[in-house]
């Protein structure tokens, strides 16, 4: 097995995300760039649309906003870790909620990543690959 | 048709009149409720049907400019100036249809702006620049209105950061006696001034409240390449809420040359200061104030003699087990008990089972000890 | 002789009748013009200032919330959510089951995973006793803390042992059975960081959520109540907290912040000794006490209002459950007047006791009787045929036009603050309901407010224990029983 086989096979298959955000004009512009990476987008305005996704697909990254209407990041991120099919699925965390202790709560809940914002786009975009398909993904795309 | 209303005028009166004063005075606040009556609800109506007007134009705009600035603009990293200036045109055209467009394009920037980092903020900054957006956050400072003075403060420290040249139109503001629009002015003074951002601090006179302090906090924290000062030379400041707020920035930049004059602190006269310094000089790690609190611990009140504790136990030099134990196993005030057992869990050489068993040594006091020593190794409990 | 007397009093009842009841509208017009001012301002600030400063600082003040719950099984788990929900960088939940009969513990415990742990409780405010305290083992709910106690048939006995286990510097205290808007505590602390002088305390609009679309502990939209009686009380809290608390509160001379929804300092709470489990409208009575305790220590400090509405309660739907609410609210204002009644004019205590105080004396307290008096007069001169109904009728008139025109600005005042209900229909509805208001809805309240009065001074005892709670159950949707915790607004009419 070649790595890059893998990366490209990857490619093709159009790896599905699910972005949870409640300010719009955040989630627009994140679907629209994600997309164009060649993502498979599902958007998710509130806690209660999220786990409704959740429990209906299986996801190969999760994008998860602190401040949610009707549940919290937190509650989201234990949800996606007892959930079966996204029990794996990795989650990164993108808040203005950074302080020490939030950030080390939410890694300890199961959250994969944290990113502070503002952060840059680029940013988020390699960790979203490197989450989703390891290195190759990356050096291919 | 005069005299006619003139003779219903007056026989009006002449029915008003027959009454006793305060049937009058009834009459007088009947006719003037319905009038407002009728005018409340007219407003009533007429707000509605503006709002939802307002409402309908807004989201349409806010489309718009949405739909412009990230289809094209934002989506690209390799933009050339050529494509740049294209969809630069095309959003100044949808900025010149009225104002209620200009402002949801300066307010859509600054979000965006304020989200994102590096190339995504390079892009609308330069787009900020080419729109000329800065001339209408100047114009709002000179305006009669306080609120949109502050608003467009907020959108010079967002979008002009570095612009030194504008500083001085801030100064009239800087000791303003409004709290809002003082407090938005420092945080843009900051913004913009390179060479020395806080040298205001030595000026104000005017408190920095604790909202002011995490707003500027804020604002400082968020200010990529900023000059930052040694924040210690500020601790003498005769404004208490300067030097309390320096201890923030202190904490923040983890600046251990100022631990001396921190110490120097422990000696302020306010309770809320000494407090401060000795929290910050536990979380720098301070073995050299140890001893200088340990020796006020005595003549300090309780909240500062809860804080020396929190601090000695997290400095954690090992050198005042028996100071900590004592303070555990002697002091009959509760949360000094819990405290001190706090600050020794995690404390070099500390041994539970050895405690536990001079707890239970003592004479029953009315403090649960033990439960108190539980209470602070549980990991389940974090406070 | 006597009929003379008689002629005499009823001439002079008349002119006090007259006078009263226009000082009492000339004071409501004062306080519709401050609460306009302080709206105002709090509007334009609210324009451009961003609340997520507050989120995202590491110095954001910690807060405790703290919801007692008593026979709340059905509900518990999703307003346990939405707590857990809020938008705030620091805070921690405080549950506390005050001896629940029902599955309220379990249905906790078995929801977040809660472990029985061993907590060193610090009791500062005596309470009933602390059976268990739980915390989650789920990393989830870090912020979630539970406290099982023995009843102490009061709402009053459940917050105190909820502020003695909080451990952050403020604490807020709600109803478990209250739907709380998101942004709540960020807007509430507010004014504790913005202020120079010391705030205490700090409140905001409660409304009525009996026809508002919920969905698992969460607002989906609001909307005016459907029935008559909650809708009347819509009108009441609107007026209450848009133009009394408003006005009153840019005087500083605020005297209830209420129980569904109020954010405190703890420290000057606990020294003021908690909430007072004895009384009626342990609300009011707290912050009595914490304003008496800042004057004894001759410490400036503010009680704040802000003009939004960021609570939504269920207030009863039927006269027999409303009755009792009532009753209670107007004994827990006779008893606490007459408590601390040393205050009354008594200048060591500023405008708190030579305005507010006075205040609630003459025109809450007394208005219902001086109303009652009014018709037993009217009776009488209808009865002797003394009456001139001319002035009469105009004087009736006189009332209730402006009465009606004080709740329309109200009405007005609350769609300048924020847009609650969706159409223009709904508001229009609260306009028809203004008109009808003082005929049907006032004088009730006029007589639960007198029968409160009577129980107090025949000290009947209103048990707001279990009992009473479980003999509604069988007639009432399981909701309506949890007013016992309910918020005392007693409306500044």
């Amino acid at each position: 097995m070649d790595g890059t086989d893998i990366a490209t096979r990857m490619l093709h298959m159009k790896n599905k995300i699910l972005i949870v955000e409640d300010e719009f004009l955040m989630l627009s512009f994140l679907r629209q760039r994600t997309e164009k990476e060649n993502f498979k987008v599902d958007i998710a305005i509130d806690g209660n649309q999220a786990i409704e996704c959740i429990d209906k697909n299986k996801y190969d990254c999760i994008l998860v906003d602190l401040m949610l209407p009707f549940v919290s990041g937190f509650e989201l991120i234990a949800h996606i870790r007892a959930n079966k099919q996204n029990k794996e699925t990795p989650i990164i965390v993108l808040s203005a909620l950074s302080t020490e202790s939030t950030i080390i709560e939410t890694l300890s809940i199961g959250a994969n990543d944290f990113l502070k914002k503002p952060f840059a786009l680029n940013v988020l975009l390699t960790k979203l690959k490197l989450l989703i398909g390891g290195h190759n993904l990356l050096r291919t795309a | 048709m005069n005299k006619q209303n003139y003779s219903s005028v007056k026989s009006f009166y002449e029915w008003f009149n027959q009454y006793p004063l305060f049937i009058e005075i009834a009459i007088v606040i009947i006719l003037l409720s319905v009038v407002l009556f009728i005018i409340g609800n007219v407003s009533l109506l007429f707000k509605r049907i503006f709002d939802a007007y307002h409402d309908v134009r807004i989201k349409k705009a806010k489309e718009l400019v949405t739909a412009e600035l990230t289809a094209d603009l934002m989506m690209d990293d390799s933009l050339t100036d050529h494509d740049f200036d294209k969809y630069a045109i095309r959003i100044r055209e949808l900025m010149l249809k009225n104002r209620l467009f200009k402002q949801v394009l300066i307010d859509q920037v600054i979000f965006y702006h304020r989200n994102f980092t590096d190339s995504t903020s390079r892009i609308l900054q330069k787009l900020f620049n080419q729109l000329n957006l800065a001339d209408s956050a100047l114009k709002k400072l000179k305006r009669g209105a306080w609120e949109l003075r502050a608003k467009g403060l907020k959108e010079i420290q967002e979008m002009m950061t570095g612009e030194s040249n504008y500083v001085q139109l801030l100064n009239p503001l800087l000791n303003d006696k409004n709290n809002d629009l003082r407090i938005e002015a420092q945080a843009a003074y900051i913004r913009l001034h390179k060479e020395n951002p806080f040298k205001f601090l030595a000026h104000t006179t005017e408190e920095l409240l604790e909202w002011h302090q995490i707003l500027l906090c804020e604002i400082i924290t968020n200010t990529p390449n900023l000059e930052v000062p040694e924040f210690r030379i500020y601790l003498r400041s005769k404004n208490e809420s300067v030097c309390s707020f320096c201890i923030k920035l202190i904490e923040y930049y983890q600046q251990l040359d100022a631990i001396p004059d921190l110490i120097n602190l422990l000696d302020h006269p306010s309770q809320k200061i000494r407090a401060a310094a000795v929290s910050l000089l536990g979380k720098l790690d301070a073995e050299q104030a140890e001893r200088l609190m340990i020796a006020k611990f005595p003549m300090e009140d309780l909240k500062i003699q809860l804080k020396i504790l929190e601090s000695v136990g997290e400095i954690g030099s090992g050198e005042n087990l028996t100071f900590l134990q004592t303070q555990f196993l002697e002091s009959e005030e509760f949360t000094l008990v819990k405290t001190a057992g706090c600050a020794l869990v995690n404390y070099p050489f500390f041994d539970k089972e050895e405690l536990i068993q001079e707890v239970n040594q003592l004479d029953d006091s009315p403090l649960a000890r033990e439960t108190i020593l539980n209470h602070c190794t549980n990991v389940l409990i974090r406070n | 002789m006597l009929k003379k007397a008689l002629d005499y009093l009823i001439a002079f009842y008349e002119v006090f009748m007259f006078d009263y009841a226009s000082v009492l509208m000339f004071s409501y017009s004062i306080l519709v013009v401050l609460s306009l001012f302080e709206i105002r301002k709090y509007l334009k600030r609210k324009s451009y200032i961003n609340l997520r400063s507050i989120l995202t600082s590491p110095h954001a003040p910690g807060i405790t919330v703290i919801a007692p719950a008593y026979n709340e099984g059905l509900t518990i788990i999703n307003n346990v959510h939405s707590l857990l929900s809020l938008n705030y960088p620091k805070f921690e939940v405080v549950i506390i089951n005050d001896g629940s009969t029902d599955h309220t513990l379990q249905k906790l415990i078995e929801n977040f995973n809660l472990v029985a742990i061993d907590y060193a409780y610090n009791e500062q405010i005596i309470t009933q006793p602390v059976r268990q305290i739980y915390r989650s083992g789920n990393p989830a709910f870090f912020n979630l803390l539970v406290v099982d106690k023995v009843n102490g048939k009061s709402k009053a006995d459940a917050s105190n042992a909820g502020i003695n286990i909080s451990s952050y510097p403020y604490f807020l205290c709600t109803d478990v059975d209250c739907i709380i808007h998101k942004d709540t505590l960020l807007k509430l602390i507010k004014p504790f960081i913005e202020e120079s002088t010391k705030v205490i305390a700090t409140g905001a609009a409660i409304r009525i959520s009996n026809s508002c679309e919920i969905q698992n502990g969460f607002m989906v939209k609001v909307k005016v109540p459907d029935k008559f009686l909650p809708l009347f009380q819509e009108l009441e809290y609107i007026r209450a907290f848009l133009l009394g608390r408003m006005a009153w509160s840019k005087l500083n001379a605020l005297m209830l912040v209420s129980g569904g929804l109020g954010l405190f300092d703890k420290e000057v709470a606990i020294s003021a000794g908690g909430y007072d489990h004895k009384s009626f409208g342990e609300d009011m009575e707290l912050i009595t006490r914490m304003r008496i305790y800042m004057h004894d220590i001759k410490e400036k400090y503010l009680v704040k209002y802000i003009p939004e509405s960021l609570c939504w309660t269920e207030v009863p739907a039927t006269l027999k459950v409303f009755g009792n609410q009532r009753t209670r609210w107007s004994r827990g204002l006779a008893q606490n007047l007459w408590l601390h009644k040393k205050i009354i004019f008594n200048p060591k205590y500023g405008i708190f006791g030579m305005l507010s105080f006075p205040y609630w004396l003459f025109f809450e307290w007394l208005a219902p009787i001086i109303e009652a008096t009014g018709i037993i007069y009217y009776i009488y001169v209808i009865v002797t045929g003394q009456i001139n109904w001319e002035y009469a009728v105009i004087l009736l008139v006189y009332v209730y036009s402006f009465s009606v025109m004080i709740t329309i600005f109200a009405v007005l005042w609350d769609e300048i603050t924020y847009k609650q209900y969706g159409s223009k229909a709904e508001v229009f509805k609260l306009c028809l309901a203004a008109l009808v208001e003082p005929i049907f809805y006032h004088p009730l309240v006029v007589i639960f407010a007198i029968k409160g009065y009577l129980y107090s001074l025949t000290g009947k005892t209103l048990v707001w224990g279990n009992m009473q709670r479980s003999g509604f159950e069988k007639k009432l949707s399981k909701k309506l029983q949890q007013f016992k915790s309910n918020d005392s607004i007693k409306n500044e009419k």
